[in-house]
């Protein structure tokens, strides 16, 4: 009995390596992992001190090679949590590549070293390396591709820091299947935190439901959605209080939804664009921010440009949208010489409906007056220089003649 | 004293002889760090005839990212809308389309056990999400361009066309 059970055992696990033998090529296939691979793509650490260095590694696993950029840029996210690759950046300035460009046969990989200081000042840094890249032989024509695989970098230096979350806003947002509850958080510390959290639903001060709120990174300076997914009974009406409480940093905020035949009353708008281009010292944002929502909406677009976490101008627009319109506005701010975060923020009594960031770097114009001036000031000096040595020249040789007549008239 | 001596020589020969056994062991200690992989999306190569009026759409080629952990793919584009270019740069006051680009990116195979996510995007500065996924695996996106022109959209002189720049991020999630 046991030396039948021990052939059948042989014989599965022959037929589990003949099947082992014959699937391997396929599965070999299609483990293969093609593009250009960066890694760590995410890497937090809290640093003892402000200075480090981190390795990354860039690889080619196509079959063609490829060259490409190198570039640090700041990090940051929107309100779903999306990263932000912000270009320009200070933080370009605290971080230094080895070589800002790499050629990577097929197969091949480059290990490097990043080497920066978190600035003085500040307690985090907040950045990625990018690595661009395009595919051989490509030439630009309408529409141009750049792709891109990024590593981000948080970093938390020493102490002392500051975990601190402001609940901006409580509310709901459509969803495929009931709705989207979340509470928006501004992370007003200085390192970035995981906060999580719940949200108590009330109607007529009885509990209806729970909704807990997963845990998310929040940076320093950004506002992030922890959300939660909840069906509303059928034929909801009326007054809706939303109860938030946030943990590790803690925090609260409540609001009140209101509900039509189990349908929530949702005010939406969404920044759709964000520009800001700065030449010869002149800045302008352009931003457009369109009511996406069912409802007419009074709305306040705020725009702020700060350097090294202060702002330093701001503008605000008040809008009164109906549903799917838009309205543009451009912004001219004063702005002297330095990489600028703009930030813009749709709200709607006090809530927060959407939130862009970009970068700009503004540099003066190059004054050619001033240097046509300088430069005729020194051609005048240089003439007039001539002009003294020649007339000096022509008077001693004029005393020169002048003594040599009167010798002669002497003799 | 002796006695001592001879015990002594042979406990070192003994150690001796079982300290190469000791020099073979090897402590490995391996880290396998959150990585994303991400293949170059082609350029449309192709010249683009818009339509006076109406829908147009072409293929934007395909991307694949293959990750150990979950991850974005974020697009943003160089200018809001396809804006004049004289083949060297941007007109300055130039014609812009009236309506933005989309981008649809729709998942076509992979072998990531909880396959990706693609989504649509109108073109924008800002830019945002056009893909994600949990990783462990790779994901196969195909992308489609959807233009649309109107009436009032200006015909461009010969050697212009209306330009844009997108730029595809692939990266870990925040």
């Amino acid at each position: 009995m046991r030396r039948r059970r021990n052939h059948l055992l042989v014989a599965a696990t022959a037929l589990l390596a003949l099947a082992g033998a014959l699937a391997s090529p396929a599965w070999a296939q299609e483990s293969d992992i093609p593009g250009v691979e960066i890694t760590p793509s995410k890497f937090m650490h809290d640093l003892e001190g402000r200075d480090f260095a981190l390795k990354i590694m860039v690889v080619n696993h196509d079959p063609v090679a490829h060259a490409m950029d190198l570039y640090i840029t700041g990090l940051g996210h929107d309100l779903d949590g999306s990263p932000r690759f912000i270009d320009p950046a200070k933080e370009r300035n605290a971080i230094s590549l080895p070589v800002p460009q790499l050629v990577l046969g097929p197969g091949g990989r480059q290990e490097l070293v990043l080497r920066g200081s978190i600035p003085a000042g500040r307690r985090s840094l907040y950045a990625a390396v990018v690595a661009e890249f395009q595919p051989p032989g490509e030439e630009a024509t309408q529409l141009q591709v750049r792709s891109r695989v990024a590593g981000m970098f948080l970093l938390r230096g020493p102490k002392p820091w500051i975990k601190k979350v402001d609940v901006e806003d409580v509310g709901l947002l459509p969803a495929e299947e009931g709705v989207t509850v979340y509470a928006a958080l501004e992370n007003t510390g200085n390192v970035h935190v995981s906060p999580h959290g719940r949200v108590r639903i009330y109607k007529d001060d009885v509990l209806l439901d729970t909704v807990p709120l997963p845990g998310q990174i929040v940076i320093p300076g950004f506002a992030r959605r922890l959300v939660g997914a909840w069906v509303p009974p059928r034929n909801l009406d009326g007054p809706v209080r939303l109860e938030t409480d946030i943990f590790g940093p803690e925090g609260h905020g409540s609001a009140t939804i209101y509900f039509a035949n189990g349908d929530a009353v949702i005010p939406s708008a969404e920044i759709t664009n964000l520009y800001a281009h700065s030449e010869d010292g002149h800045t302008e944002v352009v931003t457009l921010v369109t009511n996406t929502g069912e409802t007419p909406l009074d709305l306040d677009l705020g725009i702020k440009a700060s350097e090294e976490g202060a702002v330093v101008r701001t503008e605000r627009t008040v809008a009164d949208l109906q549903p799917g319109e838009s309205r543009e506005v451009i912004w001219t701010p004063e702005l002297d010489d330095g990489l600028y975060l703009i930030k813009a923020r749709a709200t709607v009594d006090g809530k927060v409906l959407d939130e862009s960031v970009t970068g700009v770097e503004v540099t003066s114009a190059f004054n050619w007056l001033l240097v046509i001036a300088i430069l005729s000031l020194l051609a005048n000096a240089y003439l007039l220089e001539r002009l003294r040595r020649s007339r000096k020249a022509r008077r001693s040789m004029v005393a020169v003649a002048e003594d040599a007549v009167s010798e002669r008239l002497a003799a | 004293m002796r006695k001592v001596s001879l015990v002594a020589l042979i406990g070192v020969a003994f150690a001796a002889l079982f300290s190469p056994a000791k020099a073979a062991t090897q402590v490995i200690d391996a880290t396998l760090a959150p990585g994303v992989s991400m293949t170059a999306v082609p350029t449309p190569n192709i010249s683009w005839a818009l339509a006076m009026s109406g829908a147009n759409t072409t293929s934007g080629g395909s991307m694949t990212v293959s990750a150990n952990t979950p991850y974005t793919v974020t697009m943003s584009a160089e200018k809001d809308f396809l804006t004049q270019h004289n083949g060297t740069g941007y007109v300055s006051g130039g014609s812009q389309l009236s309506s933005p680009l989309t981008v649809t990116a729709a998942r076509t195979g992979g072998t990531a056990v909880v396959p990706g996510v693609g989504l649509v995007l109108p073109a924008s500065t800002i830019g945002g999400p056009i893909g994600t996924g949990t990783g462990l695996g790779t994901d196969t996106f195909s992308l489609t361009l959807s233009q649309p022109t109107v009436i009032t959209d200006k015909a461009l002189p010969t050697g212009h066309t209306y330009h844009n720049v997108l730029t595809y991020t692939a990266s870990a999630t925040l």
